[in-house]
């Protein structure tokens, strides 16, 4: 607006205290060693002026705060023996990792030792149980003459491994062809899976790694094999100076250098616009080591923070990173379709009848047999398409429905959870009136951005069989590919339906990520909405490892939320329940005992 | 905690009562200090500040005895005028004269006049914000006024950074217009 005045979140510095308090007494977040940290300045600061003697070291882990060293925080751990250490040889990044050597302890052995001839990375275990502290700090002292970094366990993550020796190619085929039938069925809305082997540990059991296409981005991941299965892997992601978080080893792009056993993963974060990379070092049994970091909180290594953005347009942590990244010599996967071959091999003939390796190439998924061909042909030729052509059984949603009666019973009526709508008793609403306030939630939607606005379409149904027909919208977004959500009627306006979540301790209207009040809706979801208006249910599907969400409509705009199932939190009835396989056939087999129908979205112009 | 409260704590075990009195008002200290020193502190300013405040409670008891009254109050003064005094001493470290005092602020006509204007402003951006509703409005001021990134953001609320991000851009999107009707702009440098 020309003219308007302007305000930013600055203006809310210098605030009174009433507006303080409100602002944030419970707001930030002072993790439990920050909180010992100000612990031990404040009773430091008391014992210097007081005159009074107070045991600093009675506060919890009080000496881990440690005096800068050339502008590089530094912490003091008081458990070494399970310490990682990462001495630095140079003040320049690239030189720093030339001359630098990398002293690890994780299931130590002899064989864990890996030297390098060109002096690039050291890698030695320290055998378990010796004085490993004052070691490691002496070799860091020697061996380093700039900065010197301690890491802990807390920048490792330890992940599955096997110490089987009998492996064979075969096997890890199997497995592959396991996890991407999976991924294939559960993750509905990606496509173009693709998979490599490589063995960048060198520990002789390959790392899977998959790609694949979904709505918007791509993605690619690593896996580790446990001796059966292969497995999600994990590394630890620094937040700030003073916080983890445990992610998986995913991203938009990998990149691995085999010669270092190092794997570099990196992902737009599509808001601020900023990337998020890491470079792990993979030692024998998959613990991945965070040796480099950059995210929005600024550049790490070996998990200490080297330098902070000062501002948004600050590209030293980047520079400082990359600088980093250009010193190794990275690869890319070369990664083999996994639908084509499939496919190549059924337009050859080459099956077999018991789904075991025919392959003469061992680093490709096992052919299926004729049978499972023709059990999988239905969904397999979906799985490529987007999310809403398909529902989550797998089962191509226009082609078909299934009721499974047998299961009927296994689908709960009830839950804790209830969240009432807004709603109208009213019975003269005609279509013309729904169709006006269909037209003003366009008007109003909040996606105002040129590039976002794009093929908005409506639907119209009556889950909950009152007469009036609730509001669907399907849209797509650049961010997120198509999105859907649901909206009530009033007996004045569409409004966006909501559904009641006690999510881990924090209670939301709603969790689906994205409600935006007035008439957007809060029901939103970035895959796909089915419905069953035969039991008054919505079905919403993101994806993912995620089932969903199980939604009833009752008369009155009443929703009760009756599963839902997501990587992070369960609930059954409005009952936190269990992550785990039972729990998951459940809410499956509740799905099954449903016939759903996918919603018939018409243009709005 | 009360005054009665912590003499008894602190007759019996000193330690004990100063440290139940740290968890207490922890996050009351720190977001004063934080309001204070945002724009000139690191973490680390902030939390030897947060250490100033404390250790200057714990001695006014030691001195007094008692805290004679409202504790939450003055342990809020105390906090202010800590913070006050930690930002003028990283503006003149900062290579920047901090010239006005207090005093001399309140007697300028000109500048309680923008004092004026600028707590208006305040009141209006908080409640547009506490209009947005719950979690809207903790992720907003959390992701732009207390710059927690995604990461931490969603480990707060049990979120997927996902998740924030997008309930963050859509958030961000209804305060403008919200701002808009209200006859402001938001600045771009603070988004």
């Amino acid at each position: 607006m020309s003219g308007s005045k302007e305000i930013g979140f600055d203006i809310l510095e210098n605030s009174d205290m009433n507006s303080v308090e409100e602002i944030g007494t419970e707001k930030m977040n002072i993790d439990k060693k920050a909180r010992d940290r100000m612990l031990k300045i404040t009773m430091d600061k008391y014992s210097e002026a007081s005159g009074r003697q107070v045991d600093s070291q009675a506060a919890p882990e009080a000496n881990e705060f440690v005096e800068q060293v050339s502008g590089t925080d530094k912490f003091q751990h008081s458990r070494l023996a399970r310490i990682i250490g990462f001495a630095a040889c140079s003040a320049a990044a690239v030189a720093l990792i030339a001359g630098g050597m990398f002293v690890y302890k994780h299931n130590a052995s002899p064989e864990n030792t890996v030297s390098d001839p060109a002096g690039v990375i050291i890698i030695t275990t320290v055998t378990e149980g010796t004085t490993a502290e004052p070691d490691v700090e002496e070799e860091e002292t020697t061996e380093s003459e700039g900065l010197s970094l301690g890491i802990d366990a807390d920048f490792i993550s330890p992940n599955f491994y096997t110490v089987r020796t009998d492996i064979t190619q075969e096997e890890l085929n199997a497995a592959c062809k396991r996890y991407l039938d999976q991924l294939s069925k559960d993750r509905s809305e990606i496509w173009d899976i693709c998979y490599a082997f490589n063995d960048v540990n060198h520990d002789n059991r390959p790392e899977l790694f998959i790609k694949y296409s979904n709505p918007g981005v791509g993605g690619e991941a690593m896996l580790v094999y446990d001796g059966k299965e292969y497995k999600s892997a994990r590394f630890m992601s620094s937040v700030s100076n003073f916080k983890t978080v445990e992610n998986d080893i995913a991203g938009d792009v990998i990149n691995i250098c085999p010669e270092k056993s190092l794997v570099y993963v990196s992902s737009l974060d599509r808001f601020t616009g900023i990337y998020n990379s890491q470079i792990i070092w993979l030692d024998k049994n998959n613990a991945a080591a965070t040796a480099f970091e950059l995210n929005d909180s600024g550049y790490y290594m070996g998990g200490n923070l080297i330098c902070r953005p000062a501002d948004e347009k600050d590209k030293k942590p980047q520079n400082e990173f990359d600088a980093v990244y250009n010193s190794y010599n990275w690869q890319e996967l070369e990664y083999t379709p996994y639908e084509d071959k499939v496919e190549t091999k059924i337009q050859s003939g080459t099956k077999n009848g018991t789904g075991a390796n025919v392959s003469d190439d061992k680093n490709e998924p096992i052919i299926k047999t004729e049978a499972q061909i023709n059990a999988e042909t239905k969904t397999k030729t979906e799985t490529n398409t987007n999310a809403e052509t398909k529902n989550k059984t797998g089962t191509p949603a226009n082609v078909e429905t299934k009721t499974k009666t047998q299961l009927n019973d296994v689908l709960i009526n009830d839950s804790k959870f209830v969240n009432e709508n807004a709603h109208t008793n009213r019975t003269d609403i005609t279509q013309a009136e729904l169709d006006a306030a269909r037209k003003r939630v366009k008007e109003n939607w909040y996606h105002k951005d040129d590039l976002e606005d794009n093929d908005m379409k409506y639907a119209y149904a009556d889950v909950n069989d009152d007469g009036i027909p609730e509001l669907f919208i399907k849209e797509y977004t650049l961010m997120h590919g198509y999105i859907q959500a649901m909206l009530v009627y009033d007996g004045e306006d569409y409004y966006g339906a909501e559904y009641y979540i006690d999510f881990k301790e924090y209670k939301h209207d709603d969790i689906d990520g994205s409600y935006f009040g007035d008439q957007g809706g809060n029901i939103e979801v970035y895959g796909n909405i089915m419905i069953c208006p035969e039991k008054h249910l919505i079905h919403l599907n993101e994806g993912g490892d995620d089932l969903g969400t199980l939604l009833k409509l009752e008369k009155g705009n009443i929703m009760k939320t009756l599963y839902k199932y997501s990587y992070d939190a369960c609930y059954e009835g409005g009952v936190e329940v269990s992550q785990n396989p039972e729990t998951a056939a459940r809410f499956q087999a509740a799905l099954d005992s449903c016939s759903w129908q996918e919603l018939e979205y018409k243009s709005f112009e | 905690m009360t005054d009665n409260e912590y003499r008894g704590m602190y007759e019996k075990d000193p330690y004990s009562a100063q440290t139940s009195l740290f968890d207490e008002y922890l996050n009351y200290v720190y977001a004063i200090v934080y309001n204070k020193l945002r724009s000139c502190g690191s973490r680390e300013d902030m939390e030897e500040c947060v250490g100033d405040v404390f250790s200057a409670v714990f001695l006014h008891y030691d001195r007094n005895g008692s805290f004679n009254g409202d504790l939450k109050a003055l342990i809020g003064t105390i906090a202010s005028r800590t913070a006050v005094q930690k930002y003028r001493s990283l503006m003149r470290h900062g290579n920047t004269v901090y010239i006005n005092d207090e005093t001399g602020e309140l007697a300028d006509d000109e500048r309680l006049e923008e004092k004026t204007e600028r707590s208006v402003m305040q009141g209006t951006l908080l409640r547009l914000i506490k209009s947005l509703g719950e979690p809207d409005s903790d992720i907003i001021l959390q992701k732009y006024y207390y710059n927690m990134n995604s990461i931490e953001i969603a480990d707060k609320h049990s979120m997927s950074p996902e998740t924030v991000r997008m309930r963050c851009s859509r958030a961000l999107k209804k305060l403008k217009t919200l701002l808009m009707a209200e006859g402001y702009d938001m600045k771009e440098g603070n988004i």
